[in-house]
């Protein structure tokens, strides 16, 4: 994974007026894509990725001077990133009177008529599979098996130890396996 | 180590970590664990529409405010001045109308006689009731007064009645 050489200089960079702008456009160009897969992931739908990853970057943006270095700058916006998308798919659920448990669901049903869906019945399937997990264990796999993130920078970012994220895998894992057999 | 026994070295000088064989083939197994993909999947299958990751940066700039210069209010203006005394006129109003003081410290002298008579208290009660400030001499100085007999007798005939006058 591609990472900022000099973490704190470009940190300053970002803090300082006069070039926040130009270290902004590279703080873009090096995670636009990366969060954006992290954000597809939870909110499925394209239009609303789009919108999270506007809102995660203008966050960043703005908060960047609240931002204490007791963590990774990527771990930092990868965790905006994850609360602004469970905050925007918590809103839906409540605009569309659905509950919690079931948007996952509900989600995963309109990627079928989503144009911005190409996977075949099985990895619609696995999708499928995905949405019934809780909703920590989700991010979890997402976050191992699409993104190839290591449990210690998963750690930051959720917040949790390495050995509670391990376990919160492999559970996901065999629970995901056995759905997709039952089928 | 001597020079000359240098060519009977049989150790390299490299070091493993402690315990870093015994616990090789669990991380081995839980690196194979994580990198299993199920049934052969390894995308999920989304897609973004032509360009979008050229052009979003370009959206995400445009939405950022520009550093805003911090304004510097005068409080000299008549304007200010206006808010400012129509802030003071409404907290005034308003401690006016609802912290409004319903005791009352003036009691009138009709309402002390009412209390005193239906208290039914005696004198020894009533002298505790007056401060000593009250107890002037010349309010127990006696007054000559000018009384004929006959109002008296009057007086007690319309005032008293027949047993007081007996004790």
């Amino acid at each position: 994974m591609r990472v900022l050489d000099n973490e704190q200089h470009f940190i300053e960079r970002l803090r300082t007026s006069s070039t926040k702008e130009a270290a902004f456009k590279e703080l873009l160009s090096l995670y636009k894509e990366r969060l954006y897969w992290h954000i597809r992931q939870i909110v499925k739908s394209h239009d609303d990725a789009d919108d999270v990853l506007q809102n995660t970057f203008i966050k960043v943006y703005k908060n960047i001077d609240k931002f204490k270095g007791d963590s990774k700058l990527f771990s930092w916006m990868y965790r905006i990133a994850t609360n602004e998308s469970i905050t925007h798919i918590n809103k839906l659920a409540k605009r569309t009177f659905i509950a919690n448990e079931e948007v996952h669901d509900h989600l995963v049903n309109s990627l079928e008529a989503d144009v911005y869906f190409e996977g075949d019945a099985i990895q619609l399937k696995l999708q499928r599979a995905i949405a019934s997990l809780p909703e920590k264990q989700q991010l979890v796999f997402n976050m191992k098996y699409f993104q190839d993130l290591k449990y210690k920078d998963m750690s930051e970012i959720l917040d949790t130890s390495e050995g509670a994220l391990k376990a919160s895998y492999h559970i996901a894992v065999k629970k995901i396996e056995s759905i997709l057999k039952s089928d | 180590m001597k020079n000359k026994d240098l060519h009977n070295d049989k150790t390299s000088g490299f070091k493993t970590p402690d315990n870093y064989f015994e616990t090789f083939d669990e991380r081995l197994f839980d690196r194979l664990n994580d990198e299993r993909k199920i049934e052969g999947i390894t995308e999920p299958g989304f897609s973004v529409p032509d360009h979008y990751f050229d052009t979003v940066e370009a959206e995400i700039l445009g939405k950022l405010e520009p550093p805003k210069k911090t304004p510097i209010f005068t409080l000299n203006t008549r304007r200010t001045f206006y808010y400012v005394a129509g802030i003071a006129a409404s907290l005034i109003l308003m401690f006016s109308v609802f912290i409004k003081d319903n005791t009352n410290d003036e009691i009138s002298a009709d309402m002390v006689e009412s209390y005193l008579e239906t208290r039914d208290l005696d004198s020894y009660e009533l002298a505790e009731l007056l401060t000593e400030a009250e107890l002037l001499e010349e309010d127990f100085s006696v007054i000559e007064t000018s009384y004929n007999e006959d109002l008296l007798e009057l007086y007690l005939l319309d005032n008293a009645d027949i047993e007081s006058i007996i004790e």
